[in-house]
């Protein structure tokens, strides 16, 4: 007993009853969610999800990076001029080259998806000091090799980036595409077993494992790619995928900030107050409230506020649509270098 | 104390002019290829995006139908591909195979009850598409009435919230 002990260390992001909730349990019911919302709801739903989820994800990482003078201060520079030149970027994209903006937001989705769910991995190891020195290595490529695996070879999404192609016209014909299926499906089972391998050595040199990041990043892959392979709805893998996304972040960065607090780190009180005990249902009413003014700006209803001075010019749509790819290539933006867990400043709220 | 040199501010956002630049390439490629091709249909809204069209359209249509012959997207394609050229029974096989393979595709809806129109088909039969549209996405709802009201000359009606 005491071997297995030493083989395998239990360590969790938040608390064993949250992360079984959150981290494990969340990408199931989101899964199941999914599968009803395609055979029940409205195409509807999906713009449901998008306002109460995708949105207020976006919404915490606003409050992360200017509602805490320590985080401002770290990439001040980048807090500062990052919005204003992305929302330019996108305007012009969507004006001028609407699919190089597709492409773009895309792309960066599925890098951020995938990256969201490696730096939760690490944070499984760095929590309970498990895996060797070159684990991360091998999970960060376990990550690529699998997810972009997942876009290549499915039914949901080969239709996808072939149709995409072709508007490239890049005309891709049907024996090419099936040739990239097999590489890619060569790759990625070479790669699994690689990956296995590294386990296994991790474990003879005496390195513990964390099981919880295993069933973790076994979850959320059995989530992608069962949708990706079970149903041409794209609503059912946005759905499913947007959920096990989107609340996974609200719920890291809430105890990302209440750690930082109750460790004693100095911070706004905007961030002390949402994130002291007990103040949840002000800090999600603070979410609901920012998608229901982040609606009004990218569906264009600002107009109606402005008296006719806003609003009033043609382009006004194009600028209100923009702001829905703008605000999420920010995220992605900031996402890439306010999280990693090696740094110091970050482990302090983990 | 000093100013941020200019290579601190490079540095600084590396990440994001790379961004930029990948996007400056690509907006300079798709637009030599969207002129020299002609092969994408000019976006009709704000929020619409530039399709396939003509021979493209129904070239990315034969490919998808050759890897996925039941799928939804590789035959909603092809009935759109067809139903431009005016074969309209063709497309119809096409548009019903899809929908049997994904009945909540909003353009898929939406160009078939068109087609069944096109074709002469029984108000009823036309009626019922409409409402299906008008049910899964409420927020187009005005404007799909607006329309199908108008194509098919008055025939069509719509009571409110009756689907």
């Amino acid at each position: 007993m005491s071997e297995s002990a030493n083989l395998f260390r239990s360590g969790y992001i938040v608390d064993r009853r949250q992360d079984y909730v959150w981290f494990l349990g969340l990408p199931i019911v989101a899964l199941v969610f999914a599968f009803v919302s395609g055979q029940y709801l409205p195409g509807a739903a999906l713009a449901a999800i998008a306002l109460w989820v995708t949105v207020p994800h976006h919404f915490v990482t606003w409050l992360r990076v200017y509602g805490s003078p320590g985080e401002f201060a770290r990439f001040k520079e980048r807090f500062i001029w990052g919005p204003v030149l992305l929302i330019g970027f996108c305007y012009l994209l969507l004006h001028y080259a609407p699919l190089s903006l597709v492409l773009i937001v895309t792309l960066w989705d599925h890098q951020h998806s995938l990256m969201q769910q490696y730096g939760f991995a690490r944070v499984y190891d760095f929590k309970a000091k498990t895996g060797s020195p070159s684990t991360a290595k091998f999970d960060l490529a376990f990550s690529w090799v699998f997810f972009v695996n997942m876009l290549v070879v499915s039914p949901l999404f080969s239709t996808l980036w072939v149709r995409m192609l072709h508007e490239w016209h890049v005309p891709i014909g049907a024996a090419g595409v099936q040739v990239v299926h097999q590489v890619s499906w060569a790759i990625t089972i070479v790669y699994g077993l690689i990956w296995l391998g590294h386990i296994a050595w991790t474990l003879r040199q005496g390195y513990a494992l964390n099981p919880l990041k295993y069933a973790f990043l076994g979850v959320s892959y059995f989530l992608w790619y069962f949708t990706s392979f079970t149903t041409e709805y794209l609503l059912v893998f946005a759905v499913a995928h947007r959920i096990m996304h989107g609340v996974q972040y609200i719920v890291m960065v809430y105890y990302y900030n209440r750690h930082k607090v109750e460790r004693g780190a100095s911070d706004s009180v905007v961030i002390r107050f949402l994130s002291k005990r007990g103040n949840v249902k002000a800090f999600l009413l603070m979410c609901g409230a920012y998608a229901l003014v982040f609606h009004a700006l990218s569906e264009g209803h600002v107009r109606d506020f402005g008296f006719g001075f806003v609003g009033f010019n043609t382009n006004f749509d194009l600028f209100s649509y923009s702001l829905l790819s703008s605000f999420a290539l920010i995220h992605y933006y900031y996402d890439a270098f306010i999280w990693k867990v090696r740094k110091k400043e970050v482990q302090e709220g983990l | 104390m000093h100013p941020p040199s200019p290579m601190r501010y490079l540095r600084s956002f590396k990440l994001l002019l790379l961004i930029l630049s990948i996007g400056a390439l690509l907006a300079y490629v798709e637009r030599q290829r969207t002129s020299e091709y002609g092969h994408l249909s000019e976006r009709t809204h704000a929020r619409g995006h530039p399709a396939l069209k003509g021979e493209s359209l129904e070239e990315v249509a034969r490919v998808l139908l050759t890897l996925y012959p039941e799928g939804a997207q590789p035959n909603l394609l092809m009935g759109t591909a067809l139903a431009e050229k005016g074969e309209l029974k063709a497309a119809r096989a096409h548009l019903e195979k899809a929908l049997e393979a994904d009945r909540h595709n909003q353009q898929l809806l939406f160009l078939y009850a068109r087609l069944l129109l096109d074709l002469g088909e029984e108000e009823a039969e036309v009626q019922a598409v409409v409402d299906e549209l008008r049910r899964l996405f409420p927020r187009s709802r005005q404007t799909v009435e607006a329309y199908f009201v108008r194509a098919s000359q008055g025939k069509l009606r719509f009571e409110d919230g009756v689907y």
